[in-house]
């Protein structure tokens, strides 16, 4: 059996456990207003936030692999090629940078205003009241207007039948992980409030090696990478944290600390990442893939 | 409300009106060997067309040449054509029939069944875009009022209903001349279609009269409705954050391109019909002339807002206007681009402008060129405005795969073939309307004046953008080796008990072994918490001791239980790391961090949003169809409109039932 078969196997089982959880379409979409889990402590519910730390980032060069929570989040999360729910950018560095650049990974940003759920015509899209944004595939219509709306290019179409690792199909559906993936809509990164609940990070911090991403609560001021344990709102503003395109007033949940990997070493002229694989996409007989 | 249908009716020959009505209903009666082989072309392309279709239908989206970045392409841009070719009719038939022009009358009808056409085929566009087609009804259960989307079907429906209720209304005459004049010479179906539509029009006085009522009302109301219809159809773009598209000029840019190009598709219209229905001494250079100056004023309004578009884009040149500017005027969209600018504007003014060419070949000319273009435009809004990257990523590509181009090949044959099967079921010239207000000789033409001369749009101008830079500073931490220095003392005073989030004052003392105060040490004030698996100090406050030794330190916990605060000091090369601890109890159950997800203005984001568990169980039954029928304050304003328009198109089906009334007791 190969590393890849036997890791499937369990994420199997982890996933069924998973899925006989959340056989209900969420707490929010029940329409009760009591929702054990997904409260921090005593009736006060999760405000879900991320603070990606940049000085940490180095599109994963010292790694020698392409970027690890990209790579963990597809295979957490089974997203189909070529959609990289958090994707890591290169972008330059900033003013007078003189070709030196910096990696963004980019999760969807959990906007508080989100345009996507503005203009969705059935309100497949929807804001859950600790603040992620999820898409319901079961009812979402393929209109792709949420793909328009969206200034940080974060959602994707299933153009055809995404290639999926058979094990993928036995997970029971939930707007939270979003698989099986459903052709003719639209998918994105989901914050992974499951795994939250569950008391484990997402996959993309998980797998970060440098632990650049902190996940955390707003509503309890508390953020984690795995590694230490910070208050949110002090790291925050202590380390300078800004939001993509604050002039748009989408009101992000995501912050960024401006760098460019130089806590972990890196030079800001060195450039390039490696791409992004989908390890089981050989598994798949005859899948079709596409480009973005 | 004067009615337009009772004006004093000038005297015509009989010969002429002879002439008119059996040319007009020739088509009605004879069906000619071309008209069935032009007939089995377009079913042939059509089907051609649902092949493709049905290409897509099985193997999805993947079989056009739309991805994720372009994510739309030539069919939400043959949407906005088609819905932009509609309003040809609104602007000949109410707006010419308003100011009581004349000369357009003969053409009114062709007008009128151009929009409806458009129409039909337009509203396709948007379900063949859709991803699951199949789940189109779950626009009408999970509608939402704040999605433009919805508006535009809101405002097509509307904008459909009225125009083919104002294509009826003036047809009712013709038909009841049809079914008193077209005795053997016309089948079963036809005579009873004839019957039933001229719902028992006798040309009575209160027969007219309510005819001509209904006309005015309908007259009156498809304007606004016409003009919304593009409105909202410029908003599923501009209500978009992207950089070429969130203008506020779209609303009117998208309505005036919609005119021009509807009544570049009449002159085309009017040019086929008038060859093969040979109506040529009934549709003249009159009409052409005017209906080309009308397309020559719409040039000049054109030119006007692309220039107000790019001059006012690229005067300031915001983040990726540059790129736009550039994929446009010399990159890989420059030819459409400029074939656009100079030959669908520039070229069709002049050509109606310059006296030599205002012939019926220059101006149909300028027609076919402006519709071109007008395509074009829908093209280059849809595609190159999604071309421009949003995030640091290469721009992608759209090219339209053969199942697009087969299924808009699919979409202008099905309008053409609506035409033409509507070519067999009513005359094309509004007979009564012709009879009753010109005479045998052509009225001269009151074209509308034009300014004299057209303002040339200058390019935009070029600069670089800045980009806003960020400072990044590196945080540096040295600890001397803690052997063998003196020992400190730590105390920590903090209030045993708070709320959660309460701003909570602590302090700190540092001392030497005797007691003494230790002066510039740095110390950190931080909890031990466990979230999602990880455990360790959080740090929550941090400062320099003074003169006496103390920090003073104020900072706010938000997990509840009981916590331990920890004040710690590093060490440095004077004393040794110390630290000591302090209990408190924090207790609340308040929700601290309340940003509500949605837009701010009220009642945006309500109701039909199900994602809402705070606001209590979800209604069922009658109670959540009320809610979504009235969901908020944003939804009564479409609402109010939404009421007053149908009620105008109810009353106009009372005239009609009044009409059919009056045959019946007469």
């Amino acid at each position: 059996m190969s590393g890849i078969e036997r890791r499937g196997l369990l994420r199997l089982i982890g996933a069924t456990v998973a899925a006989t959880g959340l056989t209900q379409i969420g707490p929010w979409r029940a329409g009760g207003s009591e929702t054990a889990a997904s409260t921090a402590t005593k009736g006060r519910l999760r405000r879900w936030a991320m603070v990606i730390d940049l000085r940490r980032c180095d599109g994963c060069q010292s790694t020698g692999k392409p970027p690890q929570c990209t790579q963990a989040c597809i295979e957490g999360h089974f997203a189909p090629e070529p959609m990289e729910w958090i994707q890591v950018y290169e972008g330059p560095l900033g003013a007078g940078a003189n070709g030196a650049t910096q990696f963004l990974p980019a999760p969807c940003q959990q906007c508080q205003n989100p345009p996507c759920v503005n203009v969705c015509p059935v309100a497949a899209t929807f804001s859950t009241p600790e603040g992620t944004v999820l898409i319901d595939q079961q009812r979402c219509i393929g209109c792709r207007l949420c793909m328009e709306a969206c200034p940080y290019d974060r959602r994707f179409f299933n153009w055809g039948d995404a290639p999926l690792p058979p094990e993928a199909l036995f997970m029971g559906y939930h707007p939270e992980h979003q698989t099986p993936a459903i052709r003719g809509t639209v998918m994105k990164c989901d914050f992974c409030p499951d795994l939250a609940r569950a008391g484990r990070l997402p996959y993309c911090a998980q797998g970060c090696p440098n632990g650049a991403i902190y996940y955390g609560d707003l509503e309890e001021d508390v953020a984690t990478n795995g590694l230490e344990v910070v208050k949110l709102s002090k790291f925050a503003a202590d380390n300078n944290a800004y939001r993509l395109k604050e002039e748009l007033g989408t009101e992000p949940r995501v912050r960024y600390i401006p760098g460019h990997g130089e806590l972990v070493g890196r030079n800001p002229r060195k450039k390039g990442r490696l791409p992004t694989v989908w390890p089981w996409q050989k598994l798949v007989q005859g899948a079709t893939t596409w480009k973005r | 409300m004067e009615a337009v249908g009772t004006s004093a009716a000038p005297v015509a020959p009989p010969e002429w009106r002879e002439r008119l009505e059996r040319l007009a209903f020739a088509p009605l009666v004879a069906t000619s060997r071309t008209y069935l082989l032009w007939v089995g072309l377009l079913v042939a392309v059509i089907a051609f067309g649902l092949f493709a279709w049905s290409t897509q239908w099985r193997d999805g989206l993947i079989v056009t040449g739309m991805r994720d970045r372009i994510s739309w392409g030539v069919y939400i841009a043959s949407f906005v054509f088609f819905i932009g070719i509609s309003h040809a009719g609104t602007l000949l038939s109410a707006i010419l029939r308003a100011v009581k022009a004349r000369w357009q009358l003969s053409i009114t009808r062709m007008a009128e069944l151009i929009t409806v056409v458009a129409l039909l085929v337009g509203a396709l566009f948007p379900i063949i875009d859709m991803g699951r087609p199949d789940r189109v009804l779950n626009l009408i259960q999970y509608g939402r009022w704040q999605s433009p989307l919805i508006w535009d079907i809101l405002a097509i429906a509307t904008y459909l209903t009225g125009s083919t209720l104002y294509l009826l209304l003036p047809l009712i005459p013709d038909f009841a001349l049809a079914r008193d004049r077209l005795g053997p010479g016309v089948n079963r179906v036809q005579r009873a279609l004839f019957t039933m539509a001229a719902v028992g029009y006798h040309d009575t006085p209160s027969q007219r009269a309510a005819l001509g009522r209904a006309m005015t009302t309908m007259m009156i109301i498809i304007i606004p409705v016409a003009v919304s219809v593009h409105t909202v159809v410029s908003w599923i773009f501009a209500m978009t954050l992207r950089v070429p598209m969130n203008t506020t000029v779209f609303g009117p840019f998208f309505v005036a391109g919609a005119i021009y190009s509807g009544v570049a598709a009449i002159i085309l219209l009017m040019l086929v019909l008038r060859r093969v229905l040979r109506l040529e001494e009934f549709i003249t250079l009159t009409q052409f002339k005017g209906l080309g100056y009308l397309l020559a004023a719409f040039t000049l309004i054109m030119g006007y807002f692309n220039l107000q578009e790019y001059a006012v884009h690229g005067y300031k040149l915001e983040e990726g206007m540059p790129f736009h500017f550039a994929q446009l005027m010399t990159g890989p969209f420059w030819p459409l681009f400029w074939t656009y600018i100079l030959g669908c504007i520039l070229l069709p003014g002049l050509l109606i402008l310059n006296p030599g060419t205002r012939t019926i070949k220059g101006i149909s000319a300028a027609a076919v060129l402006a519709l071109i273009g007008m395509w074009i435009e829908r093209y280059l809004i849809v595609v190159a405005g999604f071309r421009v990257p949003v995030m640091p990523y290469e721009p992608s590509d759209y090219g339209p795969t053969w199942v697009e181009w087969s299924i808009l090949a699919a979409a202008f044959a099905l309008f053409a073939l609506i035409i033409t099967v509507f070519t067999k079921l009513f005359p094309v010239i509004s007979i009564w309307e012709v009879v009753e207000h010109r005479g045998p000789e052509p009225a001269p033409s009151p074209g509308p004046a034009l300014p004299a001369r057209a303002r040339a749009a200058g390019a935009g101008a070029l600069a670089i953008l800045a980009m806003v830079g960020s400072a990044t500073g590196l945080v540096l931490g040295s600890q001397a080796s803690a052997e063998d220095l003196p020992p400190v003392r730590v105390e920590v005073a903090v209030p045993p008990e708070a709320w959660i989030g309460q701003a909570i004052h602590a302090q700190a003392r540092l001392t030497d072994a005797a007691g003494k105060p230790i002066e510039g040490a740095r110390l950190k004030f931080t909890v031990t918490l466990d979230f999602l698996g990880a455990s360790g100090r959080m740090a929550i406050a941090e400062g320099t001791t003074g003169a006496d030794g103390i920090v003073g330190a104020e900072f706010d916990l938000r997990t509840e239980g009981a916590h331990e605060v920890r004040v710690g000091f590093g060490g440095d090369d004077r004393y040794a790391p110390a630290s000591a601890v302090a209990k408190i109890k924090v207790t609340g159950t308040e929700q601290l961090y309340v940003q509500e997800a949605g837009i701010r203005v009220p009642g945006l984001n309500e109701a039909p949003v199900l994602g809402r568990a705070d606001e209590g169980p979800e209604q069922t039954g009658v109670a959540a169809l009320v809610a979504r029928l009235w969901p908020s304050m944003s939804g009564w304003p479409i609402a109010l409109a939404l009421i007053v328009v149908w009620s105008l198109y109810g009353y106009v089906a009372l005239l009609v039932a009044r009409i059919s009334r009056a045959e019946a007791s007469s």
